[in-house]
């Protein structure tokens, strides 16, 4: 009973802790943006938290760097259960440009356990809001692998 | 003091005479303009497998490889960066960029497309020529251009060694090639 | 956008978000100009990869008009306002002489009375043919440094107003060639925080071999001096030398 409370607060209102594991700072600008007059994740009581022991999600950009991976586990580690991972941009997607650097660990799926990824480069505000949305389970997945073969 | 105020009551009417500009997103649809890059999208009955995109590509995510009888373009569309070179560099026009940005998925797979196109080998050592497609485009646009017949252009299943070599063994090939 | 940030750093988030409200329609343009909010992806070697849309001018025209008219409204209404000033004047003051001798670009310099601007010092694109003016504040405090990039927002209103109006008709890219392998070049432009410099090196397959760039963030801070230690061995004229060191190091690491 408490836990379907939980997992019913969980969908109302989710604080985000936002990480940039070594971004250009495209993917943190519009998450910026979300939070502006034109896109307004507040009304949706989606904030910015300063700390992630108050967080309820980390929003991570950047292709997690070396030096930010060890930072990155620990910032996970912090976050209380229940708990989201979002990566935000191709950069966490898949590594980007990054992806075979030997500055980079090639994504954040290597580093986390990722439950929703937002590709775009930067992705438009209404794309990470789909995103968030989509990782609270309100609103469908939309693309798929396709693969063609000629015979 | 008394300029603060004033200075507040600005910063106050401002915000009023702004009111509420907040986008009717996710209750409404907001389309981004036409030109913009989105997901990208393979049209499979125009790709000819040429590997320009492969070429063109910042992020290195289209592979092209060639194993026995076909050829598979692979595309890792999870770390793409939406610059569109690919596009612009197709000679078939067979990517386009779609007004898609929608495209969060719990699985980076999801953003894979694939194609597996019918190779033609060299005939005489096995060598891989190109696909079956490229060949039609070449037998599609050449002839006229060439001023020949189709049915003359046996050299096409060749590969680059072979045709120099029956180049050499039969002697050069001339062609009336119209100015 | 700095603007927004600079107020939302010091805790004055109406102002962040009344900034970036007013820098949304700019965002829309850029998607309409260059198909992406901010990676427009059109540089090429040897010019642009795509032409402005029909209606251009139509389109940025008004944008710009809007933009200009709200940001005087938002700079009338903090210039006297206590809170920013009491923040902002008087802090992290830069005098002239160190920020000649620790060799600041940017905004930072032009805050300190260093009269530095990569586009009127080495003009490059359209930017000999434009006539604006490089902003110098000289009290070298934060309040300054704002009062020179809003004064340089303006000036960039000028600029986009002036190259509409100059716009040529012709195409959009030249005929660059093939790139031979071990060409080198040297680039500054302007960034929003200051100087950029590009090294690149050029490979086989016309591709580069070498490229490093020298961004400028680490430039605009005062190296810590302590103990008096601060580096002073690095007057105007030596910081082009500076960063060419930067790039023959880059080339060292073959």
């Amino acid at each position: 009973m408490s836990n379907r409370l939980l997992d019913w607060c969980f969908k109302k209102s989710i604080w985000v802790y936002h990480v940039n594991t070594g971004s250009c700072n495209g993917c943190d600008i519009e998450i910026l943006d979300v939070l502006t007059p034109y896109y307004d994740v507040e009304r949706f009581g989606i904030k910015l938290v300063h700390t992630p022991r108050h967080a309820d999600a980390l929003l991570v950009t950047g292709p997690v760097t070396r030096q930010a991976r060890e930072r990155v586990l620990r910032l996970y580690r912090a976050v209380p259960d229940p708990k989201l991972v979002i990566g935000v941009g191709s950069c966490s997607t898949g590594g980007g440009i990054w992806h075979d650097s030997y500055a980079t660990c090639g994504g954040l799926g290597n580093v986390l356990p990722v439950d929703i990824y937002v590709p775009g480069c930067p992705p438009r505000p209404e794309a990470i809001l789909y995103g968030v949305a989509q990782a609270l389970g309100l609103v469908p997945k939309q693309v798929e692998a396709r693969s063609f073969v000629e015979e | 003091m008394f300029k603060h105020a004033v200075s507040e009551l600005k910063e106050a009417i401002l915000c009023l005479r702004a009111g509420q500009v907040t986008l009717g997103y996710p209750f409404e649809p907001h389309s981004p303009e036409p030109g913009f890059r989105g997901l990208l999208i393979l049209d499979p009955d125009k790709c000819i497998g040429c590997g320009a995109c492969a070429n063109a590509c910042p992020a290195r995510l289209i592979s092209v490889e060639d194993q026995d009888g076909h050829r598979t373009l692979d595309f890792v569309l999870a770390r793409c960066t939406y610059c569109a070179r690919c596009r612009d560099v197709c000679p078939q026009q067979a990517l386009a960029m779609s007004e898609q940005f929608e495209t969060a998925t719990s699985s980076p797979e999801d953003l894979r497309i694939t194609i597996k196109l019918r190779l033609v080998r060299c005939r005489e050592c096995g060598a891989v020529v190109g696909t079956q497609r490229q060949l039609n485009r070449v037998l599609n646009e050449l002839p006229s251009q060439l001023g020949l017949p189709p049915e003359k252009m046996d050299w096409l299943d060749l590969c680059l060694s072979c045709k120099r070599t029956r180049a050499l063994r039969e002697g050069v090939l001339t062609v009336e090639v119209r100015a | 956008m700095w603007l927004g940030l600079a107020c939302h750093f010091i805790g004055f988030d109406t102002l962040f978000m009344q900034a970036w409200r007013i820098r949304e329609p700019s965002m829309w343009m850029t998607e309409f100009l260059t198909g992406n909010r901010k990676t427009y992806g059109m540089n090429q070697i040897g010019g642009v990869s795509r032409d402005l849309p029909e209606g251009y001018q139509s389109r940025i025209l008004p944008v710009i008009d809007r933009i200009e008219k709200e940001v005087t409204a938002v700079v009338d209404a903090i210039l006297e306002d206590n809170s920013l000033k009491l923040r902002l004047q008087g802090s992290g003051v830069l005098s002239h002489a160190d920020a000649k001798a620790i060799c600041v670009v940017g905004p930072t310099a032009r805050g300190s009375g260093v009269a530095i601007d990569a586009r009127a010092d080495h003009p490059y694109a359209a930017y000999g043919e434009l006539d604006f003016e490089v902003c110098v504040e000289q009290s070298g405090d934060n309040w300054a440094r704002t009062m020179v990039r809003i004064r340089e927002l303006f000036e960039s209103i000028k600029i986009v107003r002036q190259a509409l109006a100059k716009m040529p008709e012709g195409p959009v890219m030249a005929e660059v060639g093939v790139i031979e392998a071990g060409g080198e070049g040297v680039s500054s432009v302007e960034a929003p925080r200051g100087e950029v410099h590009h090294y690149a090196l050029t490979g086989t397959d016309q591709r580069p071999y070498r490229w490093r760039v020298r961004a400028l963030s680490q430039s605009a801070e005062r190296p810590g001096d302590a103990e008096g230690h601060d580096d002073r061995r690095c007057p105007h004229q030596h910081r082009q030398h500076r960063s060419l060191l930067l790039v023959h190091r880059a080339r060292g690491r073959d």
